[in-house]
């Protein structure tokens, strides 16, 4: 029995994600939020609440974008969580929902990273780890030096989920890339910090996405279809000044635990899931957090197809991050939209057939002594 | 809580301080609280382990080994390539810092040392033990 007060997705858009350096942040962002508000069959009227996350907008961008849409008067509550900021944008909507405080709430994710002109994603210069030099890629780059260490791995291993990535991203008119590439090709890109090279890293670029979210009461009255999020979880890295092992992430493995209880089904459920692969050997370590597989076996499950189409799990068929690109905030709305699609046969020509539960996984940052700051994760199920 | 003594003030954190990291003996200048004795760096001014706000500066071990490390070829803080290690210190504390050797002399839990050098950008970093293989 589904409760009165469960929230669904029940309507969904996003932008091509690219470089849209004409866009402003409204320019970006409106057109999917009115594409999710008439996806979903309502009008501005009806939204109870919105939600934005973005990371570099500036004041007010919640704001500046509904207004575009003429929706005022209600509560627009503006999110920043790093990458995961589109996530905890829908975290907070579902939350809204369930708490009583609305029936439907309008959750919009956005970034424009084509006002920095490229290269690696600005942090906060206050952090002692970036007065030392790290950037992003470094992050993952040392661990996927630790991967290789440990495990029975290879660059080529690496490689290969770029490879995956950018064939489900060809299928994908939504996907910043949409050509196919080789291990040669991802190997021999230009390196980025070793063992990471261009290609294993997710381009930069801008995009927007919106879902709207609605009561289980409301939605039944109307008759709309979409899917119920089983589970809304976010978590905060936990301050480790010691030893870490950074093929464990502790704040994926705690967020992933913590969602498949609260959902009452496990990853062997699961049809399609949209994880965090701003990097390539994200993508693997990944894979052992939300227990696709056991620790120690994601290089096989890769290997064997097991997380392509055909296989157990069909993971990032939007073609991922490596493919999209990052616009930080708009991610985790934008995989939560890719879930829509599937879990309501719109997929078009990346469908996964017969899609009845998917999970939305995306971390957010990188500060000294945490894993990352932030960890939302949503479990999905197509609603009856 | 109007006593003049009880005003609460920010800490000075990000205050120029031109002592070297390196001290002395070859050691890291850190914090160690005064409380329960975790270490930190940069010095803590708050114990995240017990609250406590009685952290002096200490002097930490100059030695630990190499957990993992890249070569950094695109970067808006330094001029490229660089490399960066994360280093277990002996005494446990996790520390990232600039390592400053020829990648095919480095390995997965090789041990190093603190060192002063013109050659890293933060004017210090940690080199390979002599002889040392991981």
């Amino acid at each position: 029995m589904i409760q009165d007060n469960a929230a669904s997705v029940i309507g969904g858009a996003m932008i091509k994600m690219g470089k849209h350096r004409e866009s402003s942040y409204s320019g970006l962002a409106a057109p999917a939020a009115l594409g999710a508000l008439r996806d979903a069959g309502i009008t501005k009227d009806e939204v109870g609440a919105v939600f934005c996350g973005h990371a570099f907008g500036g004041m007010l961008t919640g704001q500046r974008i509904v207004k575009e849409l003429g929706i005022g008067d209600v509560p627009v509550t503006n999110v920043d969580n790093a990458c995961s900021g589109g996530a905890t944008a829908v975290h907070l909507a579902v939350r809204a929902i369930e708490d009583g405080h609305c029936d439907i709430a309008l959750v919009i994710g956005v970034d424009k990273l084509t006002q920095f002109g490229g290269g690696t994603l600005p942090l906060v210069q206050e952090d002692p780890e970036v007065q030392n030099g790290i950037v992003m890629p470094a992050v993952y780059a040392m661990r996927a030096r630790r991967f290789l260490h440990e495990r029975d791995a290879t660059v080529e291993d690496l490689a290969a989920v770029s490879v995956k990535a950018r064939r489900h991203g060809a299928a994908n008119p939504y996907a910043q890339f949409q050509s196919e590439v080789t291990v040669e090709q991802v190997l021999d890109s230009r390196p980025i910090a070793d063992p990471l090279t261009l290609m294993q890293c997710c381009p930069t670029g801008d995009g927007a996405a919106a879902v709207v979210l609605m009561s289980e009461r409301e939605r039944k009255r109307r008759g709309a279809q979409g899917m119920r999020a089983a589970a809304s979880v976010l978590h905060s890295g936990q301050f480790e000044a010691g030893f870490r092992d950074m093929l464990r992430p502790e704040i994926s493995y705690h967020s992933a635990r913590d969602a498949y209880e609260a959902a009452g089904f496990g990853p062997e459920d699961l049809d399609v899931v949209e994880l965090h692969d701003a990097f390539t050997i994200a993508e693997l370590v990944y894979y052992e957090a939300l227990g696709l597989c056991e620790p120690g076996e994601s290089v096989g499950l890769l290997r064997d197809g097991r997380t392509a189409y055909g296989g157990d799990v069909v993971v990032n068929p939007s073609g991922g991050l490596l493919s999209k690109g990052h616009p930080v905030g708009a991610s985790g709305v934008a995989q939560v939209v890719e879930a829509l699609w599937h879990l309501t046969d719109r997929a078009g020509a990346r469908q996964v057939e017969n899609a009845q539960r998917a999970l939305t996984h995306v971390t957010g940052g990188g500060i000294a002594g945490l894993d990352h700051g932030a960890c939302t994760i949503h479990l999905f199920e197509r609603t009856a | 809580m109007t006593d003049q003594e009880s005003v609460l003030q920010p800490v000075p954190d990000t205050a120029a301080d031109d002592r070297p990291v390196v001290t002395e003996n070859g050691g890291l200048r850190g914090g160690r609280c005064q409380s329960c004795g975790a270490g930190s760096f940069p010095r803590a001014y708050i114990c995240p382990s017990c609250n406590s706000t009685e952290i002096h500066d200490a002097e930490l071990p100059g030695e630990g080994s190499l957990y993992t490390w890249t070569t950094v070829h695109i970067s808006p803080t330094f001029a490229t390539p660089y490399t960066l290690g994360y280093i277990d210190l002996s005494d446990g504390l996790r520390l990232l810092a600039q390592v400053l050797a020829p990648q095919e002399q480095l390995r997965c839990d090789l041990p190093v040392r603190l060192a002063t050098s013109d050659q890293s950008p933060t004017g210090w970093g940690f080199v390979p033990v002599e002889g040392a293989t991981a």
